[in-house]
């Protein structure tokens, strides 16, 4: 989620943030520039960590400065991604500032705390500076965790006790919105000795936002206008790459190993395509859509081993492209489940088949792409 | 001895009324699994392939002795369903069912640890004996009998070698799927551990991806403790583009964590043999 979203589902739920306003365009912005104090913070609202390295945050003293920093930001791009929305906010005079984040330890499958006193944009260079705790999801991020927190002298007592809260209320909304890390970075203690939330970053699982619909709701009221669209519906199957040499597979593994040897014979995979478990005849047309669509493609390798798939479902949604898309030359394998049943109907269709996984892919490099030799 | 389960594992369906639940029922039936009892609540009292279904564990234990479970349900049920199992003290629970949602994944890992039970998965194909016992959904036919341990994070990937072997005169003591997601209830380290106590296996394959740090931790185990049985490893995903996420929920590189390098040169350092190809895996047996 983006800064602003995951900063209006902390606040909802008792985390103090800056005061700020998001605009779109250099009008919303005029609506607003008077009634503000200056200086004020920009910032861009983009998927990247460390926005201040790549232009995503600047500091106006003024009125005109802030109009002009609006113009240079707006619509434009960084890293290829459209600067659409930014936050104008409050400038905090900062004491201190902290790191905390909760994520997941994968190697144990348990919830970690992270903490350094020393929070801001070089936290990945002072990572011997940053304290872990794990701790148990079912008891939480109770006293006896936070207890073990070692910076009682940089908070005054009384201010630590706000500061536990701030945890308690993290882990809360870490298990209340399917967290896979929510990270304060800085929180700041600032000169008037308030604990604010400076950035705010908060990634989802989005097996939770494809399968749990309430859920799924429930983040689309945080979201930014019209990223509901964002809220994915299945899993992505489909992951663009540069090369010529479309790839058609069933589970990730096999699609996977087939991009590789297609590198390691010299040819270069235009995409990933997974076709999932028990894939039938419409998605088998629905992924050569899919891949056929894309740009400059010399083939299309269709490898298939059919457990819970069955093959001739494969090879029938191969026939019904072939008749209604305009395809590239096709490498097929489909071997396992009724294997004997598609091989009838592609050696039928006059579609050249293979029952080896190497043979198939080193046939589709040499053929497709002259210039690479093996 | 195979590993985990053997011929007189009697075995439990939960969502043995649904599409997959069904068919697969059957295959594992045909193959010999003894599966004793199925469960889909609200549909008990039907027989699925001639095995009495009962609407909770509960009862189906009531009259069968069971001693593990295989796990159909949908995503939004797994959690309920595992919990379920857990309670019951059921002690193997595999589960097949893919887009298990995080938070209920780390949930039921805890719990089945805190009890001592074992979770294999979620989005396993499950555990083969060949020629003895499946609970899964493998095609079982490019599986043969042997000494070669397989575990693996993807399951096409592990028929297709499965097949090179059995075409090769190579056979399998077990083959176990540990799941395709980012959090799963058995490592490959636990899993090579049982391999390696097992007196009938003599060589592990590994099949990774990137992602994630399981290949990492077993290097780490075997740097320090050294290589006892002839292992070998093959790891996918060398061309996927960092931060994008291959299917798998656990296959995506972020930063230097999962990357195929870090997990090969681990491996390797460890004494592992890596296979670039599918084929170069036998030169290795």
């Amino acid at each position: 989620m983006l800064e602003y979203e995951s900063k209006k589902i902390i606040n909802d739920y008792g985390i103090k943030i800056p005061k700020g306003f998001l605009i779109k365009s250099i009008e919303d912005c005029l609506k607003i520039s008077k009634k503000i104090d200056y200086p004020i913070f920009l910032k861009a609202q983009l998927p990247l960590k460390e926005r201040t390295k790549i232009g995503g945050i600047a500091l106006a003293n003024n009125e005109k400065e802030l109009i002009e920093l609006i113009k240079k930001m707006i619509n434009k791009k960084i890293n290829n991604i459209t600067i659409r929305n930014i936050l104008i906010e409050e400038k905090i005079d900062i004491e201190k500032e902290f790191f905390i984040a909760i994520t997941i330890d994968w190697s144990t499958s348990s919830p970690i705390l992270l903490f350094s006193s020393y929070g801001g944009i070089d936290i990945e260079k002072r990572k011997e500076e940053v304290h872990f705790f794990k701790f148990s999801y079912k008891e939480g991020l109770n006293d006896s965790i936070l207890n073990k927190i070692p910076f009682i002298d940089f908070l005054e007592k009384e201010k630590f006790e706000e500061f536990k809260e701030i945890l308690r209320k993290l882990w809360f909304i870490f298990k209340e919105f399917n967290a896979e890390i929510i990270e304060l970075n800085p929180l700041a203690l600032s000169t008037k000795g308030e604990l604010i939330a400076i950035d705010a970053r908060i990634v989802l699982d989005d097996d939770a936002l494809i399968i749990k619909k309430e859920f799924a709701n429930k983040i689309s009221k945080y979201l930014i206008n019209n990223r509901v669209d964002c809220i994915p519906k299945e899993r992505e199957n489909f992951v663009e790459l540069d090369g010529n040499i479309g790839v058609i597979g069933n589970g990730a593994g096999i699609v996977m190993a087939t991009l590789d040897l297609i590198n390691l014979f010299g040819g270069k995979p235009a995409n990933f395509y997974d076709l999932g478990g028990g894939a039938n005849l419409e998605a088998t047309f629905k992924a050569l859509e899919k891949v056929s669509s894309m740009k400059n493609l010399k083939c299309i390798i269709i490898n298939v081993f059919g457990g819970m798939t069955k093959c001739d479902e494969i090879a029938k949604g191969i026939i019904l492209a072939k008749e209604k898309l305009n395809l590239p030359k096709l490498y097929v394998r489909l071997i396992g489940e009724n294997e004997e049943k598609a091989k009838k109907i592609l050696k039928m269709a006059g579609i050249k088949y293979f029952d080896d996984m190497e043979l198939l892919i080193k046939n589709a490099v040499k053929e497709c792409d002259k210039k690479c030799q093996y | 001895m195979p590993i985990l389960i053997n011929e007189e594992t009697r075995v439990l369906v939960q969502g043995i009324t649904g599409k997959q639940g069904s068919i697969h029922t059957e295959k594992m039936l045909k193959y010999g699994t003894k599966i004793v009892a199925g469960v889909t609540p609200g549909k008990g009292g039907l027989k699925i392939h001639g095995v009495p279904v009962y609407n909770k564990i509960e009862e189906a234990i009531r009259y069968n002795r069971i001693n593990a479970t295989i796990v159909f349900v949908p995503a939004n049920n797994v959690f309920n369903a595992v919990k379920e199992a857990i309670e019951n003290n059921i002690k193997i629970i595999i589960v097949i069912t893919e887009l298990t949602p995080l938070h209920d994944s780390l949930q039921m890992i805890e719990l089945a640890r805190n009890k001592g039970v074992r979770i294999i998965g979620p989005n396993s194909a499950g555990i083969i004996v060949p020629n003895k016992v499946k609970i899964g959904i493998m095609p079982h036919h490019v599986f043969s009998y042997g000494k070669v341990g397989i575990m693996s994070r993807s399951g096409t990937l592990t028929y297709e070698i499965a097949n090179i072997l059995t075409k090769n005169g190579i056979g399998q003591s077990t083959s176990i799927s540990v799941g395709g997601d980012r959090v799963v209830g058995t490592t490959f380290l636990e899993v090579y551990k049982m391999f390696e106590e097992d007196k009938e296996t003599e060589s592990i394959i590994i099949i990774g991806e990137i992602g994630g740090t399981m290949e990492e931790e077993l290097s780490k185990y075997l740097m320090k403790n050294g290589i006892k049985k002839n292992t070998i490893a093959y790891i996918v995903g060398k061309t996927a583009p960092p931060e994008k996420r291959m299917g798998h929920a656990g296959a995506i590189v972020i930063g230097e964590i999962g990357s195929y390098k870090s997990k090969v040169e681990s491996l390797m350092r460890a004494g592992v043999r890596i296979a670039m190809k599918p084929y170069d895996i036998i030169k290795f047996l």
